[in-house]
């Protein structure tokens, strides 16, 4: 035998651990040693998808009514070795694409999470598609939720349980719990679309895993028979409390109004508050006794403004904020931040902006990116500090040199690195005049390039007449949909090397970029000096790596 | 939010959808939180030498300091005591010569270069790494049994390399699989199975 296979299995089974899943099941092939090995490897994934193309499904559904068996019987021989040999099974992952026979599947699962709780498991994850997805219209049916058996919550050994539905957890499970019967073991907790009988159902659940350290729960619904607009009989949570939990350290919770934590080592908390555009929801955090918070993301609060005061509050109430990321929130027209321990701070696509003022010394990066140009103001600033603003819109719309010449103080703009992504639907605009050197930035990047060449000059000249940057790079991906990048970079260099047309601004001054002594390029893909661009670009590698090309502009 | 994304941002891992979003991984909490292997305590004074003893007998003298940093068995040995310093040396029959000086050498290197820069030291790896199959098994062996976590991690790193990606009869040839043992029908009906691994 080779030396490889003949190798403990302990030490094989930490090989197959790191490989992706894909890879070590080809190990069950290479050799019957290997199979030995592969068979007991205790990480069991199964995908649906390794048995069934769903996409097949509509032209032969029948071919689904085999394709199960043979799951179903897969996933049995290999759940009987571990049992049949009292072999611990440390994870197990079902991800399914497609359920079919609700109640065949049912059964079966059933008697798998009987049998992989008996093994000691550690990791569950379930994941059925949610409905809409890949249901056949003919056997839609609301009442298709997968109960969760007695088993999983009384399994001792269970670190972590990740369940993304359709799935159900009734008050039937929690009827016969003692205080002893406890998930101890249970470290990570992460529903997603999961159905709860009742409120006081979470509330059992939480209370049954009093060590537990990451939470997560996104979409989950309790069942309310008198739901007239939900055919699913179902209506959101509403509220969720999280109280008494010591260890508990990050929280990421979506679609829940109200949310009130009380965990005193809470070092992360995500938040979304929900897309419910018909409804007008008002949020309600209060996250007040988690004094050691660190890492702070607040997504989608629309209803209600995120009012100036708030911010004021924020940084009282959490003096260890290091982290503060506010996405597509509303707020007041006017922000200001004050802290001495921030070090990262994000405001993307919030809307209502109107001024922003930052007053963190030991800020180390601010991300900004929005349909709105708010004045932007850093009241104290260290050098460390990178901006980075990130755009997509048009030159019709977005006033890009006032933006930046409003950000102060200026000596911020050296470390401005502006990310542009070019918006798919433009009109030509209006030329602008150049009347005098833009700011400078540091860095301009793009990735994607206009869908005509006839729109190149005009861009770029809206660009360029806003941010003098030190350096400009490109980011493409060669099998991505995007449009290729190439003739785009081609023309950028022949415009920044004075050869292509530029425009003569009222005062008959050139563009700046005719007093560039030259453009230095580099690329990813190739080490050394690069020395005709275009047989560069040719050499492009095609594959799913997102490769690079960068000029260095040199006044 | 996909599920399997919130598991693990929610788990400390950095997640690969955030380049998809445009947006910039900024702040701790996205970075890996604790690193894989646990740099143990020092111990003892810097230039006291213990004695390790392979199975062909020779001795090798090397740092307290440098073994107990990498090693978890080593490091146990002499909290617990069970290691005199003035007479014993460490007998580690299950490692030959060879291997137990290059374990040395890499306990070595990473003590004393633990300060400079990644890739420099990535690159004094994969030159480390650079020997025959048999001596990546002994290395492999030897790292197990003293439990160095850090050359095993970086170990298998370089063998699921050897697996990642490629087609089964390649794999065989770098692993020197000689013999598969399949009968020819279960050969036959594997390649059935996953053609795409052929």
């Amino acid at each position: 035998m080779d030396r490889l296979s003949g190798l403990p299995k302990t030490i094989l089974h930490d090989i197959l651990a790191k490989l992706p899943n894909e890879d070590a099941v080809k190990t069950s092939v290479l050799s019957k040693a290997w199979r030995e090995t592969w068979s007991t490897f205790p990480r069991l994934h199964i995908c649906s998808s390794y048995f069934i193309n769903v996409h097949d499904l509509s032209t032969a559904n029948s071919v689904w009514h085999c394709s199960k068996d043979i799951l179903a019987d897969y996933v049995m021989k290999r759940l009987l070795r571990f049992h049949e040999q009292g072999l611990i099974i440390k994870e197990f992952r079902l991800c399914m694409d497609y359920i079919g026979d609700f109640n065949y599947m049912s059964c079966h699962l059933d008697i798998w999470m009987k049998m992989i709780c008996e093994c000691g498991i550690k990791g569950l994850e379930l994941h059925f598609p949610a409905d809409g997805d890949f249901f056949p219209t003919s056997e839609y049916c609301p009442d298709k939720w997968y109960n969760l058996p007695l088993c999983v919550t009384e399994a001792k050994s269970l670190t972590e349980l990740n369940l993304k539905g359709p799935i159900r957890i009734c008050r039937a499970l929690f009827l016969n719990h003692s205080s002893t019967i406890k998930l101890n073991s249970l470290r990570m907790l992460c529903l997603c679309s999961v159905l709860f009988e009742d409120e006081g159902v979470i509330k059992h659940l939480l209370s049954s895993c009093p060590l537990i350290e990451h939470f997560a729960m996104e979409d989950c619904c309790v069942y309310n028979p008198l739901s007239r607009e939900n055919p699913l009989l179902s209506s959101p949570v509403k509220s969720l409390s999280l109280r008494g939990l010591q260890k508990l350290k990050r929280v990421y919770v979506s679609g829940i109004q109200e949310v009130y934590i009380d965990a005193p080592n809470l070092k992360s908390f995500y938040y979304v508050h929900c897309d419910f555009d018909d409804m007008d929801v008002p949020w309600k955090l209060n996250l007040d006794s988690c004094i050691n918070l660190r890492w702070l993301r607040l997504c989608s609060m629309k209803n209600t403004a995120i009012a100036h005061k708030w911010f004021l509050e924020l940084f009282d109430k959490f003096p260890y904020l290091e982290t503060l990321q506010i996405h597509r929130c509303s707020m007041s027209e006017r922000i200001n931040i004050s802290s001495s321990q921030l070090k990262f701070l994000d405001f993307l696509w919030c809307s209502n902006l109107k001024e922003l003022n930052i007053d963190a010394p030991n800020l180390l990066s601010c991300d900004f990116r929005g349909n709105d140009t708010p004045v932007i103001t850093f009241l104290s600033s260290s050098n460390k500090l990178k901006v980075n603003v990130f755009t997509d819109m048009d030159f019709q719309h977005y006033n890009l040199r006032e933006f930046i010449q409003n950000i102060k103080p200026h000596q911020v703009l050296t470390s401005l690195s502006l990310f542009v992504d070019f918006p798919l639907d433009i009109e030509l605009g209006v030329l602008q005049s150049v009347s005098s050197t833009p700011p400078h930035i540091r860095h301009l990047e793009f990735r994607r390039a206009p869908n005509r060449e006839a729109l190149y000059f005009p861009y770029l000249n809206w660009l360029l007449s806003s941010c003098c940057p030190e350096t400009i790079s490109f980011l493409w991906q060669s099998s991505s949909y995007y449009i290729d990048i190439r003739p785009f970079i081609v023309f950028i260099y022949e415009m920044l090397m004075g050869r292509i047309g530029c425009c003569r601004s009222d005062h008959g001054n050139k563009c700046w970029w005719y007093a560039l002594k030259n453009v230095k390029v580099t690329c990813s893909f190739i080490t050394g000096d690069i020395v005709n661009i275009k047989t560069m670009l040719d050499a492009w590698p095609d594959s799913d790596a997102e490769e690079n090309v960068r000029f260095i502009l040199e006044l | 939010m996909e599920l399997l994304c919130i598991r693990q941002w929610i788990s400390g891992l950095l997640p690969t959808w955030l380049s998809a979003w445009c947006i910039k991984p900024v702040g701790g909490a996205l970075v890996r939180q604790e690193p894989e292997y646990i740099l143990l305590a020092l111990m003892g004074s810097p230039l006291k030498k213990i004695m390790l003893c392979s199975s062909e007998k020779e001795i090798f003298s090397v740092e307290e300091q440098v073994m107990v940093q990498h090693s978890v068995i080593i490091n146990n040995m002499i909290e617990d005591g069970s290691y005199n310093h003035e007479e014993s040396k460490i007998p580690l029959d299950c490692v030959d010569s060879k291997t137990l000086k290059k374990v040395i050498d890499y306990c070595t290197h990473h003590t004393h270069h633990h300060n400079d820069n990644q890739e420099d030291l990535e690159a004094w790896d994969a030159q480390f790494l650079n020997v025959d199959s048999n001596g990546l098994y002994d290395l492999l062996m030897a790292a197990n049994y003293l439990e160095i976590r850090n050359l095993l991690d970086l170990i298998y790193g370089t063998i699921k390399n050897m697996i990642k990606g490629k087609k089964i009869d390649e794999i065989r040839r770098i692993f020197n699989i000689k013999d598969h043992g399949f009968t020819p029908e279960e050969e036959e009906q594997n390649r059935k199975e996953y053609p795409h691994f052929y």
